[in-house]
């Protein structure tokens, strides 16, 4: 017992020596990270038990100090070797010694023994106890005999291990059962798991942390237990936090490799174990724990502190998802984000790197700058967009944080376009400067586009509308309104390309106040200003003025009631805009309201037809004369009516056409000189056109005609310009240009529901209703359209438009106001310099508000291209330049300029020659100073007389032919010598005898030039009115039925103080005065009719001045001057100042030389007093001195200023001047210089007039009315 | 006394005269025209001269009173302030010294007018009534012969003194030839006053007093040109006195002769 005492106490004491040697410090804590449980496991002993108080103990057992010695190291360096404390411990192999004392055994057992009978042998191999030698031992004498043993797996459960020897007899047979059980000692077995962490999947390791990341972690590992099926669990904890987690158990079991044989299991132990934990939200620090259990134990091997670090991340700003690049840099920009920063161990944001299509092309890198950030921002410009080609690309970006875990992020997919947008066009290139306007692009490269600049206003591109070919952008209201041409440029990120003057910001306004849509007509005081609108449901006249500060703002001022019982229909204003004349609808009756007056009623004027039968207006038109035409309607009973209103009473004629139409339309010219009428058949969808012209009062069918859908004669409308020289017909789908005759000029693809002309310019305007835009068009080119430009607002218009006179301004009745859109500004406006040319000259040609870009004007002269204009100068948007005149000597024409399609008014240019280059034989004529022709139309004769010359040739004579082409030829003609007079000052024609007057000489002179012709030798007459009176003037008379007499009449410019006209009879060389008193006659022209009895004389005398007027007498210059008495006086509107007389078929005109202008009279011609004399042309510069006039021109003369005589050409038409109040249009001015300007005479189209010592032939444009 | 003024006056314009003609002519006889008196009230109100002057073109705003007109349109005229008076003549019986004159000629017949009223105030004094006489120089400065021809007082038919009568045709005595060189002396009587028998302003018929030359030149001639100067009305005497100043201008003329 002693012993069993000691030896207990001797492996207590080499557990405990044992425990002590892993503490190295002696303080108490295992120093061995590798064995930390080993002192629990010493605590746990093995005992091998003997029963040695049973009989028969004849041996003695030795137990080891642990069994034979070995030694076994994990590949990770764990060394493990049998301690031999004589403690078995799991894995160590026990080894105990048997020794058998014969001297205690029987003598049969001794002799056994020595016999080596007796044998030992472990039976009954406990569970998890594996005794490797079960051989029987044999036991010699006294020698002591091992049995050695190993510990194989083991319950958990199971903590003590009973062992069974069998001692036996071989030669008796008997045997001893040493049970350890049943003495109570047994092999403990309560031993501990034991393991080591060998790896964890680390990036690095700071100290005690090991970094780790990704997803799974993963610790390796291996754990050695008898029961091999412990568990490996992992747990984890944040660092503060007091308990841990389970996080997982690890199932797998391998191998772990070791250097050598273990106990019972040799090397296939499965130690190793692998521990994987998936999750995907822990980041940062915790401690994990692993515990190894093997079913009652649980053993946790030391912590280990790690650091999640999980992969950073980002996210790509620029470039944006599917986007164009078409620059050759772009920005590149996003953020990176990595929440695991903590430089105290080294882990940030390090990097981002940025690809195209694979890693292969990095891009850019860029390291963070700032890694104590968890955010990192970056920039930069990707400068090598062109390494790569055109086409589809992606590019996307890396995150990297300092342990170089990675995250893609950023994925974009790109275009690249290397070219450049291109603009082609604008639609349209107009808009009001209101703005809300939607611009069509088309180009190229559209797509990249991304800003749209019309100069400095950005517009907005409507989303959805962007193809490479075509975009569509919306312009905003401009800030800075002004009437402007502006660039347009289209812009990506690479380039831009710049439509110069690609658009034109039209000044456009809206009105003030709604307008609704019971608006029947439009009509536009051309004097006043006003707009007036026939509103059919209030039944009045809408009044609407421009406001003060803005003269595109219209606002109502005022209206007045028309009839109340019937819708009104249409209206139409006199030519003087005074007064209005309304149609109603169902109502046979016309009213006339007085402008002037506040819209009071002057009169109802029923209409009917012929047969005094009531008609249906619905068209009407103020023409010349007071006159309005009415268009009726009625199945097969369409009317067309005159209703003369100049009349006292107002008369309403119906003028005959063919009674089968439906309904009859009409309309005038803008000048109101002609009328169209549409007359529409329904019942064959077919129409005629007729002009009705005001001076003639002719009606006249017109072949014009356009093809017609079916039903579609309804729509048939007629648009004249201004004059009516031409008109368009149109449908809605057809549009067709006539000339006066009816004869087809042009025709287009497209209709409309309203055209008009501008009235100043080549220009027409289309429009529908209803649409926010119309539409210019060029008459002379209906092939295609110009442009469109959108109303104010882009707000849509109703009814029809409304044009000023002179073209500047538009309207538009709109449900958001009065639309004004001052269209004038839309085109050039030319000046030229000179006006009156020689061929081959050069003009200069001042084109102003046409854009910035000289090249894009184009100039025409009689509307053919001018190749050569040459660039002088050019100031923003006005550009002067060179142009040839291609024109030849004896054709006149107009200079006109298109940009972009936008006419300019027509200029004129004047053809000047010489009339002495024309003529071959110029003898006598070296000194020849011309200063008075007379014009012998019988024989197409020019008299040319030099007044200030007394001897050799003072009168020449040029026979004159001008062809149908206004060719001019010419030919001197021999004169009698005899008619050489000395300063001739005058020469007529009475009938066959041509007359001059010598100022020195006193007399006047004649010959017959018939007998001048036959014998060359004509005797030349003269008589002398006193040797005291100077002859001014004569003029011959020639009735058109020859009385047998001949006479002439002289005057006497420098007063007798009475009668100074006298009568030459030709036939007898008598001088008689005529009995009227004509103080200081200045001129005399005869006005002649088929009856001599009914010529008549005008002698024009000018008075003192400030007394009496200048005045006109009439009389029959067919009398003998002693019966002569004047018929009658013309006052004139002048004192002193009446001079030389001209005349056309309607009017004469006098010039007033003291007071400047023209008295226009227009005698009485039935005899009565009623003339009509009023000066026109007062505020010219001019002082006219001779004056001469057709019908289409008036031609004056004189000084205008110092050193400056002119020719001033004025439009004797009245019915070209719109409104009446401006009587008369100057149509060119020629200031000669210093150059006096005497005689003229407008001989066919051509005006020949003297200007210092030539004679200037000028070719007379054909006026726009012929 | 009143001699003795009279022909010291006669041999001072008689002298005077010699400084431009080679004769100086005395032009009082003109024959009465007026066919149709007709005794008006006075408009005189506004008078821009002061009687006894009306023109003596001593500076251009003389000139300005009248009207030019030539005798055709190609016909021109000039009319300038001449820096030399017409001496003698009528500036001696208006008691000035003339140092300036109206140089008025033309190519061809040319006539020259003052008008009483020239739109805002009367330029002289229709009525004359404290006078004699309206008299004037002209001096024939030209290459040629012209012929002076006139019309004093209202317009038209109512002229005291006409070169027409009253049908119009020429009256030789109302006609002064001025040969080339040749100065005259023009004065027409016209009556102390307004109820003067011998002479009726027609104040009725034209109540505006013109005064209106008409030179034109001889037949064949190119042109004139004339010295006009000393527009005045003056107390002149009687024709009877006047042949003091006829012995003053024969001495004148030998003086020149001398003097040549």
């Amino acid at each position: 017992m002693k012993k069993i005492i000691r030896l207990i106490s001797v492996v207590v004491c080499l557990l405990a020596s044992y425990a002590v040697a892993v503490d190295y410090d002696n303080d108490g804590v295992n120093d061995d990270p590798y064995r930390p449980e080993f002192i629990g496991y010493a605590a746990r002993e093995l005992y091998f038990f003997i029963d040695l108080s049973q009989p028969g103990r004849f041996y003695s057992l030795t137990l080891d100090n642990d069994s034979l010695p070995y030694t076994f190291t994990t590949t990770d360096g764990f060394v493990r070797s049998n301690d031999n404390d004589g403690i078995l411990l799991p894995l160590e192999m026990g080894s105990m010694r048997v020794t058998i004392h014969p001297d205690r055994l029987t003598e049969g057992l001794r002799q056994d023994i020595a016999s080596g009978a007796l044998q030992l042998m472990l039976i009954e191999e406990p569970e998890g106890a594996i005794v490797n030698s079960t051989s029987p031992i044999t036991i010699y004498d006294n020698s002591e005999v091992a049995v050695n043993f190993t510990v194989a797996n083991v319950t958990p459960l199971m903590n003590t291990l009973p062992f069974t020897l069998n001692l036996y007899n071989t030669s008796s047979g008997s045997n001893i059962l040493i049970q350890s059980a049943e003495t109570g000692q047994f092999l403990h077995t309560a031993d501990d798991p034991f393991g080591h962490i060998v790896s964890i999947n680390t990036l690095a390791v700071h100290g005690d942390i090991s970094i780790v990341s990704a997803d799974p972690l993963i610790l390796e590992g291996w754990a050695f237990d008898d029961n091999e099926d412990m568990s490996v669990t992992l747990f984890f904890k944040r660092p503060a936090d007091a308990t841990d987690v389970e996080a997982v158990t690890a199932v797998n079991r391998y191998i772990h490799p070791i250097n050598a044989q273990i106990p019972y299991w040799g090397d296939t132990y499965k130690s190793g174990f692998t521990v994987e934990w998936d999750n995907e939200t822990l980041r940062g620090y915790y401690d994990l724990r692993i515990e190894l259990n093997d079913g009652a134990r649980q053993v946790s091997l030391p912590t280990k502190k790690i650091f999640w670090n999980k992969p950073p991340n980002g996210e790509l700003l620029t470039p944006g998802y599917d986007e164009d690049i078409t620059a050759t840099e772009i920005l590149v920009s996003g953020t990176a984000n990595d929440l695991d920063v903590d430089l105290s161990i080294s882990a940030y944001l390090s990097s981002v790197e940025v690809y195209i299509n694979s890693p292969s092309n990095m891009i850019q890198r860029i390291i963070n700058p700032e890694p104590d950030s968890s955010v990192m921002e970056f920039q930069f410009i990707w400068d090598t967009v062109y390494d790569y080609p055109e086409g589809s690309h992606t590019i996307y970006a890396i995150a990297y944080d300092s342990f170089g875990l990675s995250a893609q992020f950023g994925t974009r997919t790109i275009t690249i376009f290397k070219t450049s947008p291109v603009i082609i066009s604008i639609v349209p290139r107009l808009g009001p400067w209101r703005g809300n306007t939607v611009v069509s692009i088309t180009g190229s490269n559209l797509t990249s586009v991304n800003n749209v600049q019309f100069g400095s206003v950005s517009a907005s591109i409507i989303p959805g509308t962007q193809t490479n070919g075509l975009m569509q952008v919306q312009l905003p209201q401009i800030t800075d309104p002004a009437s402007m041409y502006v660039d347009v440029t289209v812009s990506n990120p690479l380039n831009s390309h710049i439509k110069r003057d690609g658009y034109r910001f039209v000044p456009a306004e809206l009105g003030i106040g709604a307008v609704s849509d019971v608006i029947a007509d439009i009509q536009f005081n051309n004097i006043t200003g006003r707009l007036y609108l026939l509103n059919k449901s209030s039944r009045q006249v809408d009044i609407y003025e421009p406001l003060p500060a803005d003269e595109l703002v219209y606002a109502s001022t005022g209206n007045f009631a028309v009839r109340s019982t019937a819708v009104p229909l249409k209206m139409d204003i006199s030519k003087e805009q005074t007064t209005l004349y309304v149609i109603y609808e169902n109502l046979a009756i016309l009213e006339l309201f007085n402008l002037q007056s506040s819209g009071s009623l002057i009169d109802s004027v029923t209409l009917h037809d012929n047969e005094g039968n009531p008609v249906n207006p619905v068209s009407l038109a103020y023409i010349m004369y007071d006159t309005v035409i009415i268009g009726t309607a009625g199945h097969n009973a369409a009317r067309l009516l005159i209703a003369r209103i100049d009349t006292p009473t107002a008369t309403v004629t119906q003028v005959p056409i063919d009674a089968h139409y439906d309904s009859v339309e009409v309309i005038s010219s803008s000048n109101q000189a002609v009328a169209y009428i549409v007359a529409k058949d329904y019942d064959t969808n077919s129409f005629d056109v007729f002009i009705y012209e005001g001076r003639t009062m002719l009606l006249t069918e017109l072949p014009a005609v356009i093809p017609l859908n079916s039903g579609q004669v309804g729509e048939v409308s007629v648009a004249p310009n201004y004059n009516g020289s031409e008109f368009l017909i149109y449908t809605s789908s057809d549009i067709a240009r006539f000339d006066s005759k009816g004869s087809l000029t042009g025709s287009g693809l497209y209709g409309a529901g309203f055209v008009t002309y501008d009235n100043a310019r080549n220009m027409a305007y289309i429009f529908n209703s209803g649409e926010q835009f119309f539409t210019l068009i060029n008459p002379a080119q209906l092939d295609e359209t110009i442009s469109h430009i959108s109303f104010p607002d882009n707000v849509s218009a109703y009814g029809t438009l409304e044009l000023d006179w002179t073209g500047e301004k538009l309207f538009a009745v709109t449900p958001q106001g009065i639309a004004t859109v001052k269209v004038g500004d839309i085109y050039p406006r030319l000046s030229i310099s000179p006006s009156f040319v020689q061929a081959d000259d050069t003009i200069a040609v001042v084109a102003q508000n046409a854009g910035h870009i000289p090249e894009n004007i184009n100039f025409y002269i009689n509307d053919q291209l001018q190749s050569a204009p040459a660039l002088i100068q050019s100031d923003n948007d006005t550009h002067t330049f060179s142009v040839p005149v291609t024109l030849d000597e004896d054709t006149s024409g107009k200079v006109s300029a298109r940009l972009w399609g936008y006419a300019s008014k027509e200029e004129n240019v004047y053809m000047m020659s010489m009339l002495f280059d024309r003529i071959a034989d110029m003898s006598g004529l070296e000194t020849f100073k011309p200063g008075g022709m007379f014009f012998d139309d019988v024989r197409s004769d020019l008299y040319i007389f030099d007044p200030w010359k007394s001897t050799g040739t003072t009168i020449a004579r040029f026979h004159i032919s001008i062809d149908d082409q206004g060719v001019l030829s010419a030919e001197r003609l021999a004169v009698p010598a005899s008619i050489q007079v000395p300063y001739p000052v005058a020469m007529s024609r009475t009938n066959d005898f041509i007359l001059a007057v010598s100022r020195t000489m006193k007399r006047c002179y004649w010959f017959n030039v018939e007998t001048f012709d036959d014998t060359s030798s004509a005797p030349v007459l003269s008589a002398m009115v006193s040797p005291y009176i100077t002859i001014s003037g004569v003029v011959g008379y020639s009735p058109k039925l020859y009385t047998g007499v001949n006479y002439a009449y002289v005057w006497n410019q420098l007063s007798t103080g009475g009668p100074d006209v006298y009568q030459i009879n030709l036939d007898t060389q008598t001088v008689t005065r005529c009995n009227f008193i004509s103080p200081r006659t200045t001129d005399i022209i005869i006005d002649y009719s088929d009856n001599p009895s009914e010529d008549r004389a005008y002698a024009v005398s000018y008075t003192t001045p400030n007394k009496a007027s200048d005045f006109i007498t009439i009389f029959n210059p067919a009398q003998p001057a002693s019966l002569i008495t004047p018929l009658s006086t013309i006052q004139l509107q002048s004192y002193g100042g009446a001079y030389q007389l001209a005349s056309n078929d309607e009017a004469l005109f006098a010039s007033l030389r003291t007071m400047q202008g023209v008295s226009l009279v227009m005698p009485d011609h039935s005899g009565g007093n009623n003339h009509v004399a009023v000066n026109i042309l007062e505020n010219s510069p001019l002082v006219p001195q001779f004056i001469t006039a057709n019908n289409d021109y008036l031609v004056l003369n004189g000084p205008q200023a110092a050193n400056a005589y002119a020719l001033s050409f004025i439009d004797v038409n009245i019915w070209n001047d719109y409104p009446a109040d401006s009587q008369f249009d100057g149509i060119a001015d020629y200031v000669q210089g210093s150059s006096v300007i005497y005689d003229m005479e407008i001989i066919g189209n051509k005006l020949f007039t003297i200007i210092g010592e030539e004679i200037y032939v000028i070719d007379l444009l054909e006026k726009q009315e012929d | 006394m009143k001699k003795t003024f009279l022909c010291t006056l006669t041999l001072i314009i008689g002298f005077s005269a010699t400084v431009y003609g080679q004769s100086h002519h005395y032009y009082n006889n003109f024959l009465i025209t007026q066919s149709n008196p007709s005794a008006g009230s006075s408009t005189v109100v506004d008078l821009i001269k002061t009687p006894p002057e009306i023109a003596y073109f001593e500076n251009q705003s003389d000139i300005s009173l009248f009207n030019f007109w030539t005798s055709d349109i190609f016909s021109t005229y000039t009319a300038g302030l001449y820096g030399s008076g017409v001496s003698g003549g009528a500036a001696d019986i208006l008691g000035i010294a003339s140092t300036n004159s109206l140089a008025f000629g033309a190519d061809g017949g040319a006539e020259m007018l003052l008008s009483s009223f020239n739109g805002t105030g009367h330029v002289f004094d229709p009525v004359f009534s404290n006078y004699y006489a309206l008299v004037f120089d002209i001096a024939n400065i030209g290459l040629y012969d012209v012929d002076v021809l006139f019309r004093i007082g209202p317009n038209s038919s109512s002229a005291l003194y006409s070169s027409f009568d009253e049908f119009f045709t020429p009256i030789a005595q109302n006609i002064v030839s001025i040969s080339a060189g040749d100065t005259a002396t023009f004065i027409f009587y016209l009556g102390l006053a307004v109820s003067d028998p011998s002479i009726v302003w027609d104040y009725a018929n034209d109540p505006y007093t013109d005064i209106y030359l008409n030179f034109q030149p001889a037949v064949g001639a190119e042109s004139f040109s004339v010295l006009v100067d000393n527009i005045g009305v003056a107390a002149v005497p009687e024709p009877g006195a006047v042949m003091l100043c006829l012995f003053g201008f024969i001495v004148s003329k030998f003086v020149w002769r001398k003097n040549k």
